[in-house]
């Protein structure tokens, strides 16, 4: 059996005064090892907070009202998921680390908080720094973030993701705002760790391209919910709903040479 | 066709200033030379840190090169004063990336359009309004959108208002800095569709500063890649376009595929049979040849049953 991990029925809502708003509704997905799952829908559809309401990490006044999330059949709670089960890396990585910390420091704290942070823990970052193609990692270790580029500092939030060896991996945008030369360099990086460490991967994004570069299957969101799930070939050859046929069709737009 | 902004050789040097003194000078322009001419569609076109957006702001007059000139309607904007720095002003507008952070929070939408228009034009504060109404509308939105606030809209409509703000003045010259770059994919292609309207309809010139070359082929009739702070080629957009330099073919091969990419869905490898020789691991990836790794056909990480790689000898 593959090792899997399903969000049931996911419920997220914002409290106004004495009533919800309801931002996610209904959310149903598993993530199999080994396999790539793509979130899209366009922007506050709630992918994002999808992710984070699975992981119980959502801002403040938002909270989960219904759903649960299962390993391998059996319900987890949040803290015991989050770094443990799930790594995350997310859309903006300078905005995602301490300005005032080195890596070598951020490194420690992720080590840290799930349990493996030991002598042996230097050599351990040096290889995830080498795994991800950050060559020279011991300058690295030493370096702050404003002192690393955007593709630079992606890396180094792959890296971090690797320390934990939690089987899934959520990643949220993880290119979008980096440059496309960057980008095509973090999805190979991406597609090549899900293969070589069997990972399952739950990637949000809003942009049919990353989509076809290397998702399995397509979750498709609109107004917080899921409309359609197929594999990336159904999803792009014969989409159901409208809002599917306008993700493809906008990105096919792209392209006048193939279309 | 008249040319409306021209750089001849700039450059451009920055430094940055720390509590431990200065640091060695980064020069970010070097010998870059450029003509605008009136209605045409340019894209400046390079990865992070090649110098492109610099390249805009110097255009744009909100600094000044190190080396070189930048003449607007072949005077130095350095020399532009009183009415002729107006004019050019008038001219030479832009869109920016990030909207939001484009806009005061605390003006309302029809405040932030009608800024360009007291500073720039002679309208009274009638003939302001009722431009302010028709600018929305010609950007897709409703006149009365003027009395919200920025944080009432989403993303793509901000993104309007500041295209209705920077059209207002009726410029010859829009810079669209990263302008659709914040948008999702169905966003981004009604931007440039509103774009393509607004530019033949105003005919003004558009210089297009991105790093997706998929956009170039949609909006742009000239691309110049920039990269390291120099102009790496200048090609006129044709169907089937092929980028010649070194920068230019990177940027094309980083393009992601139009179609689904064929990824195996099923393990790329059967069960084991009894003549293979397998080794099972807990480690990640890769083993040394101490596993017995390289003499295996197989290798399994048993943490999750699944294969993870065949290094079959030859």
């Amino acid at each position: 059996m593959t090792e899997t991990l399903t969000i049931e029925n996911l419920r997220v809502a914002a409290r106004h005064g004495d009533h919800d708003h309801v931002l996610v509704d209904g959310i149903s997905l598993t993530i199999r090892r080994g396999r790539i799952l793509a979130l899209v829908g366009s922007s506050g559809c709630g992918k994002s907070m999808t992710c984070s309401g699975a992981q119980g990490v959502l801002p403040p006044g938002v909270r989960v009202t219904n759903g649960r999330v299962l390993h391998d059949g059996q319900p987890i709670a949040a803290d015991k998921l989050r770094g443990h089960v799930v790594a995350t890396i997310l859309q903006n990585p300078r905005s995602a680390f301490n300005p005032v910390r080195t890596m070598a420091h951020h490194a420690k704290e992720t080590l840290r908080a799930v349990g493996k942070l030991d002598a042996g823990w230097r050599n351990r970052v040096l290889e995830a720094f080498a795994t991800v193609g950050l060559e020279d990692g011991e300058t690295v270790l030493g370096l702050h973030p404003f002192e690393m580029s955007g593709g630079m500092l992606q890396r180094a939030m792959i890296a971090l993701a690797l320390l934990s060896d939690a089987p899934f991996l959520f990643a949220d945008e993880p290119t979008t705002d980096l440059d496309l030369i960057v980008q095509a360099r973090i999805l190979d990086l991406l597609d090549d760790l899900a293969r070589r460490r069997n990972l399952g991967v739950l990637m949000i994004t809003h942009d049919m391209g990353v989509v076809a570069r290397l998702a399995d299957e397509v979750a498709v969101m609109e107004n917080g919910r899921i409309i359609e799930m197929a594999t990336t070939r159904n999803i792009f050859d014969d989409p159901q709903r409208i809002a599917t046929r306008e993700l493809v069709e906008a990105h096919m737009a792209l392209y006048p040479e193939v279309a | 066709m008249s040319t409306i902004l021209s750089a001849r050789s700039v450059s451009k040097v920055y430094s940055t200033f720390s509590l431990v003194g200065k640091s060695a000078p980064k020069t970010v322009l070097s010998d870059v030379s450029l003509d605008i001419a009136a209605g045409e569609s340019i894209a400046l076109l390079g990865r992070s840190g090649s110098g492109k957006s610099t390249l805009g702001r110097l255009l744009l007059g909100f600094e000044r090169p190190d080396g070189g000139t930048v003449s607007f309607d072949g005077s130095d904007l350095r020399g532009l004063s009183g009415e002729a720095y107006r004019h050019y002003r008038r001219s030479v507008q832009v869109v920016f990336q990030d909207s939001l952070g484009a806009v005061n929070p605390r003006h309302t939408v029809g405040r932030i359009i009608a800024e360009p228009l007291r500073h720039l034009t002679t309208l009274n504060p009638d003939e302001c309004d009722r431009k302010v109404r028709s600018l929305l509308m010609q950007v897709g939105l409703a006149p009365d959108d003027a009395r919200k606030l920025p944080t009432q809209m989403s993303g793509g409509q901000l993104q309007r208002v500041c295209i209705a703000r920077s059209i207002g003045p009726s410029p010859r010259l829009l810079v669209l800095d990263e302008a659709v770059s914040n948008l999702d994919l169905v966003l981004q292609m009604q931007m440039i569709a509103l774009l393509k309207e607004l530019q033949s309809t105003l005919k003004m010139a558009v210089l297009f500063i991105t790093h997706d070359l998929r956009l170039v082929r949609l909006f742009c009739s000239r691309v110049i890649v920039l990269a390291e702070g120099r102009i790496q080629e200048d090609e006129p957009v044709v169907r089937g376009l092929q980028l010649g330099s070194a920068e230019g073919r990177l940027l094309q091969g980083a393009i992601l595929p139009a179609r689904p990419v064929h990824r195996a869905l099923e393990p790329a490898w059967p069960p084991p049979t009894a003549s293979e020789r397998i080794v099972a691991t807990t480690q990640a990836w890769p083993l040394g040849d101490g596993f017995g790794s390289a003499r295996a056909s197989r290798v399994v990480d048993v943490r999750s049953g699944g294969i993870v790689r065949l290094p079959r000898l030859p």
